[in-house]
């Protein structure tokens, strides 16, 4: 079992930041990771010993999924200080516009916003999110545009004015 | 150079935005964007969103000491080592202790505990005890003496038939009940005091689609709770009492329900 540990720890920081990439704060993207942990250890004779990542990404999603899907009738509650230390540790040199694109994307399905981020964050093929996620390569495609379409939608409804000083 | 397309297919579009596109196709569809100002306008916004979201959430976490613990104590097979399960065990040991339902907590453990409960019921929980356990005249709005009523009235409110957990045998008597919000539907709160005037406050609301989770416990601004779901509802327990107190109601008011 030595080397599941060391090929999760191995695996780990890809997990924190795609579940940081679904989360509306680092809290909750750290207790998604532990609950995913704790999944793909108790379940570790079912693992069939191959792509161990994609494994991970399929539990954490569909952990992901049940949660939102039981948090629909709870206000959000933001973590100041949390909320912080994310811009502060991004290279984004703006923490309005960080924070303007994660207000966004809190506001899309979660299975949109899951193929989105597999695809932009973690960089896999379209046929790879299709495997992952347990899904037709049309069902990715059609995710995929209607994310992007509601985002853009929501980011031009924001009433953003981009202004520079003159110099 | 290519000749420009006269029609290109969203779905590669989309491709030409991920950089999944052959060099090739790549050419034609900048040849086909340059035609196509309205397609290039949302080609333009989809890259901008892409930019965006790898500058907010593209940089790898680096790793810190409580993640290698986190896993090195799951590879041991070592559930105890994370605060859940840390607080599951001491909860299963008291009961064991207890002579109680050490069967029934050794399934509760076997459940995955949803994030969604873990955030709301303590919270709510906590602030029924702020709100209601301070008032002198008006803690309750059915007192003990109408006990029966109370308890009809409020398990119609959630659904469920509903009656008072007895925990006298820790000094602890009904003060009465009444109807609280919980998740934006009916939650009953009962409310118990001892001879020294402690009160402990019962929240009890619907939690479809839970089976049972782990017993959690939760102190803040000098509020102990204690809280879990079972059978679709959610418990918490909260109170100004020392842990061991609360725990020995938690234990009552769990084994009657």
């Amino acid at each position: 079992m030595k080397s599941f540990e060391t090929d999760m720890l191995a695996i780990l920081p890809r997990l924190k930041r795609y579940a940081r990439s679904l989360s509306a704060s680092h809290a909750d993207a750290d207790d998604l990771v532990q609950d995913c942990l704790e999944k793909a250890f108790a379940r570790r004779e079912t693992w069939r010993g191959e792509n161990l990542q994609g494994w991970l990404m399929t539990i954490l999603t569909n952990l992901n999924r049940n949660r939102l899907r039981q948090a629909i009738a709870t206000p959000h509650m933001v973590d100041y200080d949390a909320a912080g230390a994310v811009a502060a540790e991004h290279a984004e040199s703006d923490p309005l516009a960080r924070d303007r694109i994660a207000a966004a994307l809190d506001r899309l399905h979660p299975d949109q916003r899951a193929v989105l981020m597999l695809v932009v964050v973690e960089g896999y093929a379209y046929g790879e999110v299709a495997t992952m996620l347990e899904i037709p390569a049309g069902t990715v495609m059609s995710r995929l545009s209607r994310a992007r379409r509601t985002l853009a939608a929501i980011l031009e409804g924001g009433n953003i004015v981009e202004f520079r000083r003159n110099t | 150079m290519n000749t420009a397309p006269d029609s290109f297919s969203e779905n590669e579009l989309h491709a030409y935005v991920d950089g999944k596109l052959t060099p090739e196709r790549r050419a034609e569809a900048e040849a086909f964007l340059a035609n196509h100002p309205e397609a290039a306008a949302e080609v333009a916004a989809w890259q901008a969103q892409n930019k965006a979201i790898r500058a907010a959430f593209g940089a790898e976490p680096v790793l810190g000491a409580r993640d290698r613990a986190l896993v090195a104590g799951l590879s041991r097979g070592g559930r105890g080592h994370t605060r859940r399960f840390a607080l599951a065990a001491g909860f299963a040991l008291f009961f064991l202790a207890g002579g109680g339902a050490g069967a029934l907590l050794t399934a509760a453990l076997q459940q995955d505990a949803p994030v969604q409960i873990a955030q709301m019921l303590p919270e709510a929980s906590k602030a029924n005890y702020l709100i209601y356990a301070g008032e002198r005249r008006h803690p309750v709005e059915v007192a003990a003496s109408e006990e029966e009523h109370l308890v009809r009235w409020l398990g119609n409110r959630i659904g469920r038939t509903l009656h008072a957990p007895d925990p006298s045998e820790k000094g602890f008597s009904l003060v009465g009940g009444r109807l609280v919000p919980f998740a934006e539907k009916p939650g009953a709160m009962l409310m118990y005091e001892n001879g020294s005037g402690d009160r402990v406050t019962v929240l009890i609301g619907v939690n479809s689609g839970h089976e049972g989770t782990s017993f959690r416990f939760n102190e803040t601004d000098g509020v102990s709770t204690f809280y879990w779901a079972d059978n679709g509802f959610g418990y918490a327990l909260s109170g100004a009492v020392g842990r061991e107190t609360l725990l020995g109601l938690a234990h009552i008011v769990y084994a009657q329900y």
